[in-house]
């Protein structure tokens, strides 16, 4: 028996030095070892093990966020569009006021999507550097823009969340109760001042400079699926 | 000394107990603000689609796990049935099986709307497995009598679930000072980290602004030098310093501090107390117990003088 213990607790020892290895490995910024066994890592680490610790790192979020949205009904000959509505700053209000509140799961989701949308916006534009065909047609890559943008998970889940934003801006009316309803979208990246200049007012937005990403029209409807308009 | 190394998690049941009470509850907080809208959260037509959750499950290999979550009412079931696992959990009733069963519901509310979850419920997903599997069970819990009828095939195996626990408990222990050593890793290299001006940005930042005195303390350069070095410089310590007796109530006491702080003043709730919830473990039972005493000694010396 004391053999046999002795034995498991080497193996046991033994894999969970393979495991920290392999954890430590896929942690760890691009490195040859780590391109070298990217599968392996990436087989081993997803989805059980996967871990990521780089909150605020290596560049901490050091911009303003926006999310505002826009709808457009069709009944019958009636064509309404709505005002822009900002549907991220009342989360981050409510998250204030409140030390334990639900806003905060909501206000990450937000988060989360701006920066799918932001990122693959990033990836796309530089993708279209290195593409002399997009670079020369600018109509053919509008499209493949909107075609790629359309297919990230940040569009399809901000789409889908207009859903519930309607409803609350139509008193409860559903999607389904007009011929058609498009939505887009609009964030603002916005850099108050930087360090050096600290000392200008926080709260003036004229000493912030804007970025923004702007969807095209996105049909939507009650089962999630979305078209380009 | 291998004897000693065999029953390492015996030595820190009580830092153990506390963590699952604590992972518990936060996974119960979490379950009661998801409960109100686990229709629009994890529902068929929820906030993130139904169709990029099936693509996940199956580009993740775990296609079998896919719970179909077919109308608002199911993914209300489903949260309500994770929240009752916690609850059994957080008591140690059906210890492992419960743990197991808390785990899986995690994971298939992680792959349902990922969006959602911050750096706490990745901590949980990645503690939990170890766990369930440590001896976390020793206190603040609830015993169920017919359980006694395993005992025999515990009294069989002691030896080998003995070593699983102890192995656990360390599992446990290297994966809370990963999560300090690779933050602290990637802030390194970083610029604004580097520059030492980065909590300016993370204080002011609209998502993390929680009071109004977040502007006036970043207009202070010595502020907000001395916050960002002294973050890069604990995180990177912990991991080493944390395994000796000579420095670890430092760290620890300088690590609350760090997290009551980033909760004061970011409003980061759950990600400060599971860490926070895990300092527990790196005490051990004799220094609780020596603590303890300290304690009883204070009191009685206090009770004499008045």
């Amino acid at each position: 028996m004391k053999y046999l213990k002795f034995t498991f607790f080497l193996i046991g020892v033994g894999a969970l030095i393979i495991h920290f290895s392999l954890i430590g490995m896929s942690l760890f910024p691009d490195n040859p070892i780590k391109h070298q066994l990217k599968y392996e890592l990436r087989s081993y680490v997803n989805p059980f093990f996967s871990q990521s610790w780089n909150l605020f790192s290596p560049t901490p979020i050091n911009t303003n966020m926006t999310l505002l949205i826009q709808f457009k009904t069709f009944n019958g000959a009636i064509t309404d569009t709505t005002d822009w509505v900002d549907i991220y700053q009342p989360l981050i209000e409510e998250k204030r006021r409140n030390f334990w509140s639900p806003a905060q799961r909501l206000s990450k989701f937000m988060t989360s999507c701006m920066q799918s949308v932001i990122e693959s916006s990033q990836t796309y534009a530089q993708a279209v550097k290195e593409d002399t065909v997009l670079l020369r047609d600018s109509v053919k890559s509008k499209l493949a823009y909107e075609f790629y943008m359309s297919n990230t998970f940040g569009n399809q889940s901000i789409v889908q969340y207009s859903h519930f934003v309607f409803k609350k801006l139509f008193l409860g009316q559903d999607l389904n109760s007009f011929d058609s309803v498009f939505v887009r979208y609009e964030i603002f990246d916005s850099k108050f001042p930087r360090f050096s200049k600290r000392k200008l007012d926080y709260f003036d937005l004229k000493n912030y400079t804007f970025n923004k990403v702007a969807s095209s029209y996105f049909k939507t409807s009650g089962n999630g699926i979305t078209k380009n308009k | 000394m291998t004897e000693s190394i065999y029953l390492f998690s015996n030595t820190r049941t009580i830092g153990l107990s506390i963590f699952r009470v604590v992972l518990s509850f936060l996974v119960l907080k979490n379950m009661i603000f998801y409960f109100p809208m686990a229709g629009e959260l994890f529902g068929p037509n929820a906030i993130f689609p139904y169709g990029d959750y099936l693509i996940l499950m199956d580009i993740s290999g775990v296609g079998f796990l896919t719970f179909p979550f077919p109308n608002d009412l199911v993914a209300r079931f489903f949260v309500a049935t994770t929240a009752i696992f916690s609850v059994l959990f957080l008591f140690g009733i059906f210890k492992r099986i419960s743990g197991l069963a808390l785990f899986a519901m995690l994971f298939i509310l992680k792959q349902r709307n990922g969006f959602i979850l911050d750096g706490s419920d990745n901590v949980i997903e990645v503690t939990l497995p170890f766990l369930i599997l440590a001896n976390s069970y020793s206190h603040f819990n609830y015993r169920i009598p017919a359980i006694k009828k395993l005992e025999f095939y515990k009294d069989k195996f002691r030896g080998i679930l003995d070593c699983i626990k102890s192995l656990a408990t360390i599992a446990l222990l290297i994966q809370i000072c990963f999560v300090y050593f690779f933050t602290a890793f990637a802030k390194f290299q970083g610029s604004l980290w580097l520059n030492g001006t980065a909590i300016y940005y993370t204080m002011r930042v609209e998502e993390f602004r929680a009071t109004k005195w977040n502007i006036w303390l970043t207009e202070n350069h010595y502020f907000v030098v001395f916050s960002t070095y002294f973050t890069m410089l604990w995180e990177l310590s912990f991991p080493f310093l944390v395994w000796f007796r000579q420095t670890r109530l430092l760290i620890l006491i300088l690590g609350i501090f760090l997290h009551v702080g980033i909760w004061i003043f970011m409003r980061i709730d759950n990600f400060s107390w599971i860490m926070i919830g895990s300092y527990f473990i790196f005490v051990s039972n004799a220094e609780y117990l020596k603590f303890q005493e300290f304690l009883k000694y204070r009191f009685k010396v206090l009770s004499r003088t008045t």
